[in-house]
C-alpha cells in the first residue's frame, strides 16, 4: 500500500468495513500493482475515485479500471462532484455514480445534500 | 460562512486567529485541521466540527427533557442511523455500551384535521450516550452525514415546544421489542388532549394571534422568494431533482409544471434504460458515499476497498 501523510491511517479505514487500499497517486503503475494483485487472486469489494479528484484535479484511467471491473468482479464507484454531470459522461465507466448537491444546487448555499 | 479573500483562506488553512476565531458555525466538515499537521508538526492545533446552533440548542432541549447527568446527546433522522452509530461507539471503544447507550424516539401525535400539514413521516431519533464518548460519536456525525439538518431541527423544536412531538420508548439494541401500542397510545392519547386544549385556546384566545401572524409571515417571506420550499411540494422537488440528474428533465420551469411534463429520456447520460428511479437522494454527499459502501458490503460480501487517487479525506476513512 502506498504512504501517504496522513494521521488517519488504516486504523480509520476499519472502523467502517474490512479497510482499505490505498493508492494516493492514482498513476498508471498504481493500477499495473493492483492488476498484478487481482491476477494473485486477490479480491476487491468496490474501487472509489473522484472524477476529477479533489483537490489535485487528476483523473484516473477510467477504461482501464472499468475493464479490470469487469474481468475481476468489483464495482467501480465514481465520484462527480467536481466534474459534474454536465460536464463529464462517467456513467458508461461507472456501476454507482455518487455526488454531492451540496456545492450546485441552491444559488443560496443553504441546501445540503448527496446522491 | 465566508471566507471571501485568499488571505483568509490561506489564514483558515493556517489557523490564525484573526480567522478561526470568528467562526462560530460552518460546513458540518470544515474540521480546522492544519496542512502541516500530516507532516507531523508539533504545532498547536484547534480542530472545529461545527455542528450548527439550531441542532446543538434542540439537541440541549432533549438532554434536559430526557436526558441523565453524565449522558451525552446527538440528534439522527431515523432508529437506524441512531443504532449503527452506537455500534461504531462499541467497535471504537471496544467496549459494549448495553445499558449506557439509548434511543429516544419521538414523533408527531397529531390530529390531521386539526394539523394537516404537519410532516407525519416525521422521526427524530435522540441517542443518548456516556460523554465520555462525546469525540467518537462527532467523528460518526463527521464522516457519515447522518445527522439531521438544521432545518430538521427548527421544524422538531417548533413541534416539540408546542407538545406536537412526543416520545416513543423503543429499546436500544434493533430485534428487541419495542414496549408496544400500550405506551404509545398513553402518550398518544396525551397528545391529543394537549391538541384538543390548544384548539380550545386558539377559538377563544384572540391574543394568541399576533404571534401566529408574525411566523405566517416569515413563513411567506421564506417560502416566497424560494429559500424555503412548502413541504407539500416536497415529494415533487425530490421527483424534479432525480429527474434532472439523468438528464430527463432539462427545461427552465416552475416545480409545479414538472408535474404534467413527459418525461424525455431519450438522452438520459447516454445510458439505454436509464430512470429517475435509479437515482437516490441522501443528507448529503458523504451520506450517499458512506451508505454506498454500507450497500455494497450487505450486497457483495465483506471485502477490501480501493481507493485510488487523492480523495476528499473523508472519503478515504469510510471505506
Amino acid at each position: 500500500m502506498n504512504r501517504f501523510p496522513y494521521l488517519d491511517t488504516l486504523k480509520v479505514l476499519e472502523k467502517f468495513g474490512p479497510g482499505c487500499l490505498f493508492y494516493g497517486h492514482g498513476l498508471e503503475t498504481d493500477l499495473d500493482d493492483l492488476e498484478m494483485r487481482l491476477k494473485n487472486g486477490h479480491k476487491f469489494l468496490t474501487l472509489f475515485c473522484e472524477v476529477p479528484s479533489n483537490p489535485l484535479l487528476k483523473t484516473p484511467n477510467l477504461q482501464r479500471i472499468r475493464k479490470l471491473a469487469n474481468t475481476y468482479g468489483f464495482a467501480v464507484v465514481i465520484d462527480e462532484t467536481i466534474g459534474n454531470y454536465l460536464n463529464v459522461h462517467t456513467l458508461e465507466y461507472a456501476d454507482i455514480l455518487v455526488s454531492s448537491l451540496t456545492k450546485i444546487f441552491s444559488g443560496d448555499g443553504n441546501v445540503m445534500g448527496g446522491w | 460562512m465566508s471566507l471571501p479573500t485568499w488571505s483568509s483562506n490561506v489564514g483558515y488553512e493556517e489557523g490564525k486567529d484573526w480567522v478561526v476565531s470568528k467562526m462560530s458555525t460552518g460546513y458540518p466538515r470544515c474540521g480546522w485541521v492544519r496542512f502541516y499537521e500530516y507532516m507531523d508538526c508539533q504545532a498547536n492545533m484547534r480542530p472545529r466540527f461545527f455542528i450548527q446552533k439550531s441542532i446543538t440548542d434542540l439537541a440541549d432541549l432533549m438532554l434536559r427533557n430526557f436526558g441523565s447527568v453524565g449522558e451525552s446527546t446527538m440528534l439522527f433522522p431515523s432508529i437506524r442511523s441512531a443504532n449503527r452509530c452506537i455500534k461504531f461507539l462499541e467497535l471504537q471503544s471496544k467496549k459494549s455500551l448495553e445499558n449506557q447507550a439509548r434511543a429516544v424516539m419521538l414523533l408527531p401525535a397529531v390530529d390531521e384535521r386539526a394539523h394537516p400539514r404537519i410532516v407525519r413521516t416525521l422521526r427524530l431519533a435522540v441517542l443518548f450516550f456516556p460523554s465520555s464518548l462525546v469525540k467518537l460519536a462527532k467523528t460518526f456525525w463527521q464522516h457519515t452525514g447522518e445527522g439531521i439538518s438544521s432545518r430538521q431541527a427548527h421544524y422538531c423544536r417548533k413541534l416539540f415546544e408546542e407538545g406536537l412531538l412526543v416520545e416513543k420508548q423503543i429499546e436500544t439494541r434493533p430485534g428487541m421489542a419495542c414496549k408496544g401500542p400500550k405506551r404509545y397510545q398513553k402518550y398518544e392519547s396525551t397528545a391529543e388532549r394537549s391538541i384538543n386544549h390548544k384548539t380550545d385556546l386558539q377559538s377563544h384566545d384572540s391574543g394568541n394571534t399576533e404571534s401566529v401572524k408574525t411566523s405566517d409571515d416569515a413563513k411567506f417571506v421564506e417560502e416566497r422568494f424560494g429559500r424555503n420550499l412548502n413541504l407539500d411540494m416536497a415529494e415533487l422537488a425530490k421527483k424534479a431533482i432525480c429527474r434532472r440528474v439523468i438528464g430527463s428533465l432539462t427545461a427552465n420551469i416552475e416545480l409545479r409544471q414538472t408535474e404534467d411534463m413527459h418525461n424525455d429520456t431519450s438522452n438520459c447520460r447516454e445510458i439505454d434504460g436509464l430512470t429517475d428511479d435509479d437515482v437516490y437522494l441522501y443528507s448529503g454527499g458523504m451520506s450517499s458515499i458512506f451508505n454506498t459502501h454500507q450497500i455494497m458490503l450487505s450486497a457483495l460480501g465483506h471485502f477490501q476497498s480501493i481507493c485510488f487517487g487523492w480523495v476528499f479525506r473523508f472519503k478515504y476513512q469510510l471505506i
